[in-house]
């Protein structure tokens, strides 16, 4: 077989050929275990791209269907030691989280359950171990070189001894007996997964933190063992023969508290989720054959119509059909006040209806419901990798093996350099360095930030895509806002009518604004769509414009009635030959004014000014303060002329403007201002302005929760307000302080506590590290990384 | 040094070695020796 024909077959196969299938994955507990089970799919023929997520429990896979399947990927995980499964096809996304999280509820009960167990039989093992510590003459006398149990029995055993006296009269043979049958118990129900996960990844010539405990405890307890059966051999060498049972159990007892807390405060970093979904009701009171049934919500069906009443939360999607009321959707946009709700208004499933009764149709469903888009959209985030978390990767990969190198010299020196019992020194100093070692705070230091992060933001009616969006955010420094609909309110209305006074006899105010709505009714503009509605509610009789033309950039012509009529920009008027200088003044004072003035002409000759304003939305001239204060260069970016697109940026307080930028011109903007080096993000209304926010490095789309919307931008807030803008790039600066602290603690946790635990400063100040301590250190430290992490839940925008 | 004290120094170099052997050599070379004999047996 030739190289040549091996590397033919292993080229990956075209990617519209690949499948891909997210498995839930258990039992992980730390970035090596994640790093094992990729490696483990990865591995398998016909994988093209395996990616697991530690926080998520969830292995997402692309593979080619010709080489492999779900069934064969799964097995490839159950042989490295984990659980595989594949979540049930007509889940939605809430289903699965709810899934996911009645298995992290059972996970944690377990864990529980174990600790509290072997904690006990730790306590017990301890006062057993009394007696053969304190020796009475018997062979298993040995000095207690562990300082913790040293300061154990100095503290405990006379009161022991007072209170158990009868303790001290067992023979210290069945007493061993009995520690090494009840270690031996623990080890093998509690601590079964230290060994079984530990011996899968060493099959696969990896080492995770389950590598760690296993060799650690596993050498404690041979040796207690070896001691037990064979006391004579020991003595005979000169060798106390002493033994660690109780250590070993209380170092099982106590990693699995830690383990207990993580899992517990890992749940915490997924609340927002699960607050979320406890927003969507269980049941819809629907009308069938004009009665009204209570039915499940897996049982509505489109275009059912739904009875909400006062109080009631709004059990699924819908545009209301008959009734009124006031809604709050605070809960998925962050809006505190309540919005009023009329016929043809939509409602989101999952918000709460406040004050009237109302009657709506159902229509988006399920797996397409807003909520369960938003639920799916914060699975996707949480479960994201941010680019910082490569350096924690990294060292995980190395760490274990590293961790094992350390305990296997820190044995031989200690060995060789102990003046008193060399081998019980060598191996306390070996196990502590093995247990303290911890590479779970590394691996929990970004994805808890990120969870927590896009949670919080969640509830503030901030989606943040991931973890990669969150690490740019705080790298902005320039943030390029479109006006339309974005500064501004985008509902633009008529605020002046100009009448060219040498025409105001034939062409009144009405008739002027007649003839201009009839040729803008042809016109899909927002501007023509202001000017429509303005004559419809003065009640002017509007008509059917004829050779209607739109002339991009410059405006609109049409024959109304047999009438010429034309309404755009000075240059449209010089292309038709109008003299525009009448009205020159006024257009110049009313763009100032931050106006929109549109000229009108009616048979070739100027009749009068149309102004359009858009007023500005009361928040964003703060919030534009707030993001200059931040050190932001703030840009305003429109298509408008650059009179008006000034007077609207002095208002909100922007200083630059690039003003007359065609839609298509928005995106080299953009382009542009990256050239420079700049970190750009667009804020935009997410449907005009897609391309310019996929081009920018981050894509800002304001207040709306549509599919569209959130697909082009890398984060969406759910209401206009501009202060979402300011909250979002605060909590990204404040997810990356944490997972930087994260980090640090992490990485100098490992580096001061391992050396310590190795003896480095016996020496010096004569500290020895307990196995016991160092267990409790290892536990603390991944749980304090989490905790550290759930403090962004307090984060406040102001 | 005692006779047990070198035989310890010994076993724990070559200990170190071991591990840096199995989980940073061996793993790769195995990783590549599981992929190819299925490959070779779709070309087949």
């Amino acid at each position: 077989m030739s190289a040549h024909m091996i590397d033919s077959t292993a080229a990956s196969p075209p990617l519209d050929e690949t499948q891909r299938v997210t498995l839930s994955v258990t039992g992980m507990t730390c970035a090596a275990c994640q790093s094992h089970v990729q490696h483990a799919l990865q591995k398998q023929p016909g994988v093209v791209d395996a990616n697991v997520n530690l926080m998520t429990h969830q292995a997402t896979v692309a593979y080619d269907p010709q080489r492999s399947d779900p069934p064969a990927l799964i097995a490839a995980i159950q042989s490295s030691g984990y659980g595989a499964s594949l979540p049930a096809s007509e889940q939605t996304a809430v289903d699965q989280q709810e899934a996911q999280d009645r298995a992290a509820r059972q996970e944690y009960v377990e864990l529980r359950r174990k600790a509290v167990v072997s904690l006990l039989v730790g306590i017990v093992a301890m006062v057993l171990s009394m007696p053969l510590m304190t020796g009475g003459g018997h062979e298993h006398a040995g000095s207690v070189t562990d300082p913790f149990m040293r300061w154990v029995m100095e503290a405990i055993n006379p009161t022991l001894a007072a209170w158990l006296p009868w303790l001290y009269t067992i023979n210290p043979q069945i007493l061993s007996y009995i520690l090494l049958a009840a270690t031996a118990a623990i080890m093998g129900w509690a601590g079964r997964h230290f060994y079984t996960r530990a011996w899968a990844a060493f099959r696969h010539h990896a080492a995770d933190m389950n590598t760690l405990i296993a060799v650690g405890t596993g050498a404690a307890f041979l040796f207690s063992a070896a001691a037990t059966l064979l006391p004579g051999f020991f003595v005979s060498r000169g060798i106390a023969a002493d033994v660690y049972y109780e250590a070993v159990i209380i170092i099982i007892a106590l990693v699995l508290f830690g383990n207990m807390l993580e899992a517990r405060a890992k749940g915490n970093t997924s609340s927002a989720l699960r607050k979320l979904i406890g927003l969507q009701p269980k049941t819809a009171k629907v009308m069938r054959d004009d009665q009204e049934l209570d039915i499940e919500i897996k049982d509505v069906q489109h275009g059912d119509v739904v009875v909400v009443r006062p109080g009631e939360r709004i059990p699924v999607d819908g545009e209301i059909i008959s009734g009124a009321s006031t809604v709050d959707e605070s809960m998925l946009t962050g809006e505190s006040l309540p919005v009023e709700k009329r016929p043809g208004d939509e409602v989101i499933g999952g918000t709460m209806n406040r004050t009237g009764s109302f009657r709506y149709s159902a229509t988006t469903l399920g797996a397409d419901s807003v909520l369960a888009q938003i639920v799916k959209l914060m699975r996707e985030a949480q479960g994201s990798r941010a680019p910082i978390q490569r350096l924690a990767d990294q060292v995980s990969s190395v760490f274990v093996p590293i961790v094992l190198s350390i305990a296997i010299a820190t044995f031989t020196l200690w060995y060789i350099l102990a003046e008193t019992a060399p081998l019980v020194q060598a191996m306390a100093a070996a196990v502590a360095v093995l247990i303290i070692a911890c590479p779970c705070a590394m691996g929990l230091a970004v994805p808890t930030a990120v969870m927590v992060s896009t949670g919080k933001g969640a509830e503030l009616g901030i989606l943040i895509k991931g973890g990669e969006a969150l690490q740019k955010a705080q790298e902005l420094r320039t943030i390029v806002f479109d006006k339309t609909g974005t500064l501004t309110e985008g509902k633009p209305a008529v605020t002046d009518i100009v009448l060219n006074s040498s025409r105001a006899a034939e062409l009144s105010e009405d008739r002027l604004l007649t003839l201009v709505a009839s040729l803008e009714r042809a016109s899909e503009h927002p501007l023509a769509e202001a000017i429509v509605k303005h004559a419809t509610e003065r009640a002017l009789p509007l008509q059917e414009p004829v050779a209607f033309e739109a002339l991009s950039g410059r405006g609109a012509v049409a024959t109304i009635d047999g009438a010429a009529v034309a309404i755009g920009n000075r240059v449209l008027m010089s292309e038709l030959t109008v003299e525009a200088t009448p009205l020159a003044a006024d257009a110049e004072r009313l763009a100032a004014d931050g106006k929109t003035p549109m000229f009108v002409a009616v048979d070739g000759q100027l009749a009068g000014l149309i102004a359009v304003a858009d007023p500005i939305k009361p928040t964003s001239a703060a919030a534009m303060r707030r993001l200059q204060q931040m050190g932001l260069e703030v840009i305003m970016l429109t298509g408008d002329n650059r009179r008006t697109a000034e007077a609207i940026a002095a208002r909100a307080g922007i200083t630059q403007v690039i003003a007359d930028v065609l839609p298509q011109g928005k995106v080299d903007q953009v382009k542009r201002l990256q050239a420079t080096g700049k970190v750009v993000a667009m804020v935009g209304d997410g449907i005009n302005d897609a391309p310019a926010l996929a081009q920018a490095d981050i894509g800002i789309a304001v207040g709306s929760g549509t599919d569209v919307a959130i697909e082009a931008s890398d984060i969406t807030l759910m209401r206009g307000d501009l202060q979402g803008v300011v909250a979002a790039i605060a909590l990204s600066r404040r997810t990356m302080k944490t997972m930087q602290q994260n980090l640090f603690w992490a990485f100098i946790y490992n580096a001061v506590c391992i050396p310590v635990a190795a003896g480095v400063l016996y020496p010096v100040a004569g500290i020895l590290l307990s196995p016991i301590l160092a267990s409790l250190a290892m536990a603390l430290s991944s749980t304090s990384v989490v905790m550290n992490s759930l403090r962004l839940r307090r984060f406040q925008p102001s | 040094m005692t006779p047990s004290e070198w035989g310890v120094l010994a076993a724990g170099i070559a200990g170190i070695a071991w591990v840096n052997w199995y989980f940073f050599l061996a793993g790769k070379a195995n990783a590549g020796a599981t992929v190819m004999p299925d490959q070779q047996r779709e070309t087949g």
